[in-house]
């Protein structure tokens, strides 16, 4: 299968549609009919690039790639150079995904609807041009584009203390993207020749293609480690996922864990340890231990939480930790384990706050005391959160129990006191998911949740869907591993790795 | 002088024609909206000259002018760079034109002198890009200098007159400064003629005196500070928030746009073609001032309240961050001498571009609220959205363009820069500049919260509705500014050529 430009398309349809939404007089009862046909489409060409994906390329290779010189000048040189490979095509599909799921979760919004659909279209397109761009300067436009959407859907329809979190969210971004910004200039910089090409950077890893020396390579490494932990987050830069949860609107909830989260841990992955391995394994214990404090420090924090959106919000924090362990244990299983924890806890944030979401339109609230008895009133949306709840707190047979095993393996035989101290985090998760789930779900009929009602059928859509390729990934796991392993496996054991 | 000589000035004594045709028209007709439009079609004028020598140029038609045996004895240049910035000054003119119409139904009793003058100030500075010979550029300097001052007085509010008052003060002080500057380096080299002057220095050479390298290092520093004022730089900063509170938003927007890249203009000019290579250490304390214009600058807009004074301190910020690419000029051999590269100067020509786009969108929208709402508070943007969509929108836009974040021009040209100044070792400035780009997120982002916000009490009656003109202009400079962020490679291509073509260096 190669089609030209099949991979642009992927990435720009969602962008094409939301300008014809602001020059085009388009009804407002139109609108959300548009953007869900859109995002299914992109989903069906997304999932067609994923399951045909080449799993035998070698290192640097990618799949559907578009090359379009953008910038040509004696000192800048940038393209437009997108492509797929095994680490970037499973979260493509999981953003196109996520995107109908979004769009369906928005069924009910009614103030301001173009511009709310407008927003939520282009938040698609710069978070898949993240994934997919292959020039680094075509990457960084990409992840500074997520920025002003998640903004204006945050301040624009969120609750609460919307100003504040929202503030709180771009300013933080910023901040990481100024780092970015330097690691890219220096790597840039120093590259001889000049180039922000990452598919030549990739080739030329721990090479002498970045002319910088180890500890120079080590200040662009944690330029873009800062970067890109504040958006995994890590413990202690992750207090702006708190706040911007649990006052974004629900979609932007499910793109905020289920997505955005994941361009951090993405980063992670593509740059710092493709193209600096040295200085991953150089710091792997700074890196392990920063994973640890973040799996134990989120999973103590939503013991204590009272508000269902934040509880599963400290509760990103704890598991995007263990993507920290994964890629500091620099063993195939641990990075396979990153990168399959990256899709899995996709795949369940974006469940959990989808049922949220129907419980807080229905019951107006999303305070634990005030709810329980949920399983007698919504049957249907108890069931998609109990499996979501259960997938969290990694019950085998679930898509969470493989990434969660084949982080510990690969990190234990390197770090076996720090593995046992994340394996921790896990049981206290198990704790706080099920008292959760037990309070929220069972017991007496609370009233304030007297008359609520279960999910229509096109808000069980999307439950049904995640809830589908939850249960496939914990049965088939190998799906997903196998397209991993094309673009971790390489880089492994170029560096010794096993 | 033959007709060929005349052809190659021609886009500057356009202006000044059509200056004078304003100003006739003005008699000769009430009806304003003849005199705009006039004004503004024979503004085409200039723009097709200046294309025309930009074509003639890359086919080889015009040669070599800058040396002697050129255009007024090598006094005045023709190449691509002084045409390029000619053409970005016009376009300026043009834009300040359309949007003037605002301010000019009430409070001017003016209205011819008010497009005269503009059109003079912009024929100053025309002749300020094109001059290399120090009588001339100073003449130019002050035809930039003067009308300017006029028009920020010609409310005749007490607040006008007293920051019109300010800016002449300022305005005469800097010039003062940079004419003693001159006056040592015409001492030192016997001639007034910018290329020769360099060629003068050369050929004492090898043999650098203490004595004369002191003079030099005074004429240098002396050359800065003037131009530090014309370029709104810190520590020459304390006219700008007063001057830019007080005028009237088309002349500060054009003030803020022309006068700015004029001024750069003339510090590239200096650079490329007299102190570039000679040891005084200019970098640094280019790059020192470039630090404080933009801490100062970000540090004091994010308490402002009144958003003409926050875009006043915004562009001192933004005078520091064009500093860095002044900055990266010099490369640093190894015996810790000077060479001069392109990379600097171009990515300066593409930021005074990009940052003209959006500054001038933003000076748009604030003439029009200002002079329906009557205020320039921040609080008075509250639900512009509601009010004019439109507006808000490529104000929004504007207003991320000047964080610099993609997709707009801001975007690369900050790159640029950046990159520009890395390769030269100038890691500490880019940090410095990037951490502050960071700060200034917070008050543009604030100003772009306070138009979306609306209350649900607001109804549809109070909307606002921008004249066509104005509103054109938004959508022109929108457009240019995501023009340059989508397709930045041509026109970055065009001012390198210029750079070199100025500085005699590859």
């Amino acid at each position: 299968m190669d089609y030209p430009a099949i991979l642009s398309l992927v990435i720009w349809l969602p962008f094409v549609v939301a300008i014809g939404f602001l020059i085009t007089p388009v009804k407002h009862a139109y609108v959300r009919y548009i953007a869900l046909v859109v995002t299914v489409i992109d989903a069906i060409l997304a999932s067609l690039l994923f399951f045909n994906i080449d799993k035998e390329m070698p290192l640097g290779a990618f799949q559907w790639v578009d090359r379009v010189t953008w910038i040509d000048s004696a000192l800048l040189k940038s393209q437009y150079l997108v492509g797929l490979d095994g680490l970037s095509a499973p979260l493509v599909l999981l953003t196109t995904v996520l995107g109908v799921c979004a769009v369906i979760a928005s069924w009910h919004i009614n103030i301001r609807v173009k511009e709310y659909f407008i927003w939520l279209l282009v938040l698609q397109t710069a978070i898949l041009g993240v994934f997919t761009s292959l020039d680094l300067l075509l990457f960084f436009l990409f992840w500074e584009l997520e920025l002003i959407p998640m903004y204006m859907l945050i301040s624009g329809w969120g609750s609460g203390r919307k100003e504040y979190s929202s503030m709180k969210f771009l300013i933080f971004t910023i901040l990481g993207s100024a780092f970015i910004i330097i690691g890219i200039l220096m790597t840039f910089i120093t590259s001889d020749p000049n180039t922000l090409d990452m598919t030549m950077l990739i080739l030329n890893s721990g090479g002498n293609l970045i002319q910088l020396g180890f500890y120079g390579a080590t200040f662009v490494y944690f330029c873009f480690f800062i970067g890109f932990a504040i958006k995994l987050p890590v413990w202690p830069i992750h207090t702006w996922l708190p706040d911007a949860h649990t006052d974004a609107p629900t979609a932007a909830s499910v793109i905020l864990a289920g997505v955005m989260l994941k361009m951090g841990g993405y980063g992670l992955l593509r740059i710092n340890v493709t193209m600096f391995p040295l200085q991953t394994v150089a710091y792997s214990y700074f890196i392990i231990v920063l994973g640890v404090i973040s799996v134990l420090y989120g999973a103590f924090m939503t013991l204590k939480q009272t508000d269902l959106k934040r509880l599963i919000a400290y509760s990103s924090v704890s598991h995007m930790g263990l993507v920290l362990v994964g890629i500091g244990s620099f063993t195939s299983a641990g990075l396979t384990g990153a990168g399959m924890q990256l899709f899995t806890h996709g795949t369940i944030t974006g469940l959990l706050f989808l049922c949220v979401g129907l419980v807080y339109d229905k019951a107006h609230t999303r305070s634990i005391p005030d709810l329980g008895g949920l399983f007698i009133r919504m049957p249907l949306v108890a069931v998609a959160f109990t499996i979501a709840g259960l997938a969290s707190l990694g019950l085998p047979a679930l898509s969470g129990f493989v990434s969660e095993i084949l982080v510990f393996t690969g990190a234990f035989s390197g770090f076996p006191i720090l593995t046992i101290l994340a394996v921790l985090g896990i049981i206290l998760a198990a704790g706080y998911i099920l008292w959760m789930l037990e309070r929220v779900l069972f017991g007496e009929v609370k009233p304030k949740v007297e008359h609520v009602t279960d999910a229509t059928l096109i808000e069980a859509f999307p439950l049904v869907l995640l809830v589908i390729m939850i249960i496939a990934l914990g049965v088939f796991p190998g799906i997903l591993i196998d397209v991993l392993d094309q673009a971790i496996l390489p880089v492994v054991t170029k560096f010794g790795g096993v | 002088m033959n007709i060929h000589d005349l052809f190659l000035i021609s886009p500057g004594l356009s202006v000044i024609i059509i200056g004078l045709v304003a100003l006739i028209l003005d008699l000769a007709t009430k009806n304003k909206n003849v005199l705009v439009w006039t004004t503004l079609g024979l503004l085409l004028v200039p723009l097709g000259l200046g294309a025309l020598q930009l074509q003639m140029i890359s086919t080889g038609y015009i040669l070599d002018i800058s040396s002697s045996s050129g255009l007024l004895e090598g006094k005045y240049n023709v190449d691509v760079f002084s045409v390029s910035l000619q053409m970005l000054i016009v376009f300026a003119a043009a834009i300040t034109v359309m949007i003037s119409g605002n301010y000019l139904t009430d409070g001017y009793k003016t209205k011819g002198e008010y497009y005269t003058l503009m059109l003079f100030s912009a024929a100053g500075m025309m002749t300020l890009v094109s001059a290399s010979e120090l009588i001339l550029l100073y003449v130019g300097l002050e035809l930039t200098g003067l009308p300017i001052a006029l028009l920020l007085a010609l409310t005749l509010t007490k607040s006008a007159t007293s920051g019109a008052l300010k800016f002449l003060v300022v305005s005469a002080l800097s010039s003062a400064v940079m004419l003693y500057g001159m006056a040592f380096l015409f001492g030192f080299t016997g001639t007034t003629i910018i290329p020769e002057m360099s060629r003068s220095i050369m050929s004492e050479g090898s043999v650098v005196t203490l004595y004369s390298n002191t003079i030099l290092l005074v004429a240098v520093s002396l050359i800065i500070i003037g131009i530090g004022f014309k370029l709104s730089a810190v520590p020459f900063h304390m006219w700008v928030p007063d001057v830019y509170e007080s005028g009237s938003a088309p002349i500060v927007g054009f003030l803020s746009v022309a006068s700015k890249a004029a001024a750069f203009a003339l510090l590239l000019r200096i650079i490329y073609q007299v102190f570039g290579d000679i040891y005084v250490n200019w970098p640094l304390l280019i790059s020192i001032i470039a630090a404080a214009s933009m801490i100062v600058g970000n540090i004091m807009a994010m308490v402002q309240t009144n958003i003409k004074r926050m875009l006043g301190f915004s562009t001192i910020a933004h005078a520091g961050y064009l500093l860095i690419g002044v900055a990266a000029i010099a490369i640093v051999q190894n015996d810790s001498s000077f060479r001069l590269g392109v990379d600097g100067g171009a990515s300066v020509l593409f930021y005074l571009a990009t940052y003209a786009f959006a500054n001038l969108t933003i000076f748009a929208g604030i003439s029009v609220v200002g002079s329906r709402v009557g205020g320039d508070n921040i609080s008075d943007y509250k639900a512009l959205i509601r009010k004019s969509p439109q507006m808000a929108i490529m104000m929004s836009f504007a207003l991320i363009a000047l964080i610099g974040i993609p997709p707009t021009g801001i975007f690369v040209s900050k790159f640029y820069i950046f990159s520009a100044a890395m390769e030269n070792e100038l890691t500490w400035l880019v940090i410095v500049g990037v951490i502050n780009s960071v700060i200034s997120a917070y008050y543009y982002v604030r100003l772009i919260k306070v138009m979306f916000e609306t209350d649900n009490t607001d109804s549809d009656d109070n909307k606002m509705d921008a004249p066509g003109l104005t509103l054109a202009a938004m959508y022109i400079t929108t457009a240019g500014t995501i023009w340059l962020g989508v397709s930045p490679s041509w026109y970055i291509a065009i001012l390198e050529q210029g750079i070199s073509l100025l500085s005699g260096v590859n």
